[in-house]
């Protein structure tokens, strides 16, 4: 049994190392897919051409690409993630500047979003077909399908230039004032949340309706249990499973997903930083950042896996092949 | 007698699964959303390919002695900042959204319906390798993805829609792939195999056909997400190149002009807010009446 566990929980290690491989082997091709000339670009196009190739042969762009890939790497294990022609500093010190405040953002707004997705979720499916459910599904609906970007701007018509309780747009950390930064976040972490809490409350509420017609609750009805603990402690263990996964992938949001919120509300997070360098070819901040999202969803899915070998061994055997 | 009884009731289940109109009445009791949501993609596919006819002005049109001018009779919902009327913009952008979407929706059920086939039914390391790309493909965010592909492809309508086509072909070699799984363990594959068909024409005649529905509602239920995608992609400015009408680059525009004209970039959010949430409930429907079976896994 024992045995059995590690040797599943050792596959999915080696599987999810094989997967952050072929990404980082992705991220570097792209290097040389991408037009234009990061050095140039970066030193403007009056720069002497001695200067341009010394340039050149410091960032390693003389070499060859399999050459470069493999001093990236090596450079990553010992914590360098190399530098950035843009902004003339280190990647890792950028990162670790923009870092958190994303997470500053995006970590609220998880957290909020899936208790009220599982509330709102299981309020639909305990009412399904009633009035309350009706409601909540269609303003799901709406959730799910307006733009981020536009509910952002939306928002920022309605509270911060016509009401006038709201600052427009900027960061504050929480460290430094957490009054100003709950008031700049305030929008941004509920313009992120809407369509999070629309998605999984769907799923919970799918899943919970699953649960309530399996075999296990109509023996709990036919023991005479309440229907109220059959919801709460039978059903909503089971469709609470897969809601879990998830959340776990909506964490990738913190680092990544916040592209919009950030542009909108201009906040200097990585999500900014991806655009600025996509916009001026700063391959060198692209190349991490890709690998970054990449390494964090793949870990999630990893501990989630894991989770779920524990929590349920048909699992274990199902996935054994794949 | 209890047979015949039997008979007719599987006659009219067959029916019921085969006919046009059973299928469109089942679609339509869904409720009135549905029937509305329906109404509106009609309504924006035809605003699509009637724009011209629909406005005397054509969207690149600029005047600036008339920039920035509230709704009047010439212009219903005013000029932008360069003088441009609205509403022809905002018509034109429902032409370049639907393309976009469509497009994008159509390469990837291609690609991604002939991948899925292909890892599901060659067994071993093409199969098991196809799979890995995939999940490495995952794990990078749509978005993040299209954004770092679009400067390769180009930022025209079609190199945007390769490009989120692209970032959605996994989720088709997940379903795809998943179906051949459970297929290719009925008894007429393995028969078909028996009796000497070759792989390909198993693939092809066999396996193809029943993953048809599958890539049907994922299809239905993509171009949406194309669109948003698209839209997100315009708005950071990465996506298809101004002065095209599309609605991101307009919503994007008119930002900068939020405390005087907020209907620059309020029009066309709605525009395509409607567009997404009717497909998303057409898109509903249609898994629905094709196979109940995959509502909450979509």
């Amino acid at each position: 049994m024992s045995g059995n566990m590690a040797v599943y929980i050792l596959k999915r290690i080696l599987i999810a190392i094989l997967i952050v491989f072929l990404v980082s082997v992705f991220a570097k091709a792209l290097m040389h897919m991408l037009p234009g000339d990061p050095v140039r670009l970066a030193m403007g196009f009056e720069a002497k051409e001695e200067d341009v190739e010394a340039f050149r042969v410091r960032m390693n762009l003389d070499k060859p690409i399999h050459m470069q890939y493999i001093l990236w790497v090596k450079g990553l294990f010992k914590g360098d993630m190399g530098w950035s022609v843009l902004y003339d500093r280190p990647n890792r010190d950028i990162f670790a500047e923009r870092l958190p405040r994303s997470i500053a953002i995006g970590l609220p707004a998880v957290i909020i979003s899936s208790v009220f997705a599982i509330i709102f979720g299981i309020i639909c499916a305990v009412n399904r077909g009633k009035w309350s459910d009706q409601i909540i599904t269609f303003l799901m609906t709406l959730g799910l399908g307006t733009p981020v970007f536009w509910l952002g701007i939306f928002g920022i018509y309605i509270f911060a230039i016509r009401l006038r309780v709201l600052p427009i747009q900027g960061f504050t950390s929480p460290f430094v004032n957490f009054g100003e930064y709950v008031r700049k976040a305030i929008l941004p972490v509920a313009c992120m949340s809407i369509p999070m809490i629309a998605g999984v409350a769907r799923q919970t509420r799918t899943n919970m309706l699953d649960a309530i017609n399996q075999d296990y609750v109509r023996t709990a009805r036919a023991y005479g249990i309440s229907e109220r603990k059959i919801q709460m402690k039978y059903a909503l263990k089971n469709a609470l499973i897969p809601v879990v996964t998830i959340i776990g992938l909506q964490l990738r949001i913190v680092i990544g997903g916040s592209v919009l919120i950030e542009n909108v509300f201009n906040i200097p997070g990585i999500g900014s930083l991806l655009v600025t360098a996509i916009n001026n070819r700063d391959y060198f901040v692209v190349q991490n950042a890709v690998l970054l999202i990449s390494i964090f969803t793949v870990s999630v899915n990893l501990l989630v896996d894991i989770l779920y070998g524990f929590i349920d061994p048909k699992i274990r055997l199902e996935r054994k092949g794949g | 007698m209890v047979h015949d009884a039997a008979v007719a009731k599987h006659n009219r289940l067959s029916k019921r699964h085969s006919g046009l109109r059973e299928k469109c009445h089942t679609f339509f009791k869904r409720g009135i959303l549905t029937k509305i949501s329906s109404a509106l993609v009609i309504i924006f596919i035809l605003i699509a390919i009637f724009c011209p006819y629909l406005t005397p002005y054509t969207p690149y049109e600029q005047s600036l002695r008339n920039k920035l001018k509230p709704w009047s009779k010439e212009h219903w919902l005013g000029t932008d900042n360069l003088g441009r009327d609205v509403l022809t913009r905002v018509l034109y952008g429902a032409r370049i959204s639907i393309v976009t979407g469509v497009l994008s929706s159509l390469w990837a059920a291609v690609v991604g319906a002939a991948l899925g086939l292909t890892a599901g039914y060659s067994r071993g390391f093409l199969g098991s390798f196809l799979m890995r790309l995939t999940d490495a493909h995952l794990s990078i965010p749509p978005l993040i993805l299209v954004m770092v592909l679009a400067p390769i492809f180009g930022r025209t309508i079609l190199g945007i829609s390769i490009v989120i086509g692209i970032s959605a072909i996994p989720s088709y070699v997940r379903m795809v792939y998943g179906q051949v799984l459970s297929l290719r363990e009925n008894d007429y594959v393995t028969a078909a195999s028996v009796i000497g068909q070759s792989n390909f024409k198993i693939l092809l005649k066999h396996l193809l056909p029943n993953c048809i529905p599958v890539v049907i509602v994922m299809f239905t239920s993509n171009v949406s997400t194309a669109i948003t995608i698209e839209a997100n992609l315009a708005y950071i400015g990465i996506g298809i190149r101004p002065p095209t009408p599309a609605w991101g680059v307009m919503i994007s525009e008119g930002y900068n002009y939020l405390v005087s004209y907020p209907h620059l970039a309020i029009a066309p959010g709605i525009m395509l807010m409607l567009l997404i949430i009717s497909l998303n409930v057409v898109g509903d429907g249609i898994r629905d009446v094709i196979d109940p079976r995959l509502r909450g896994k979509l």
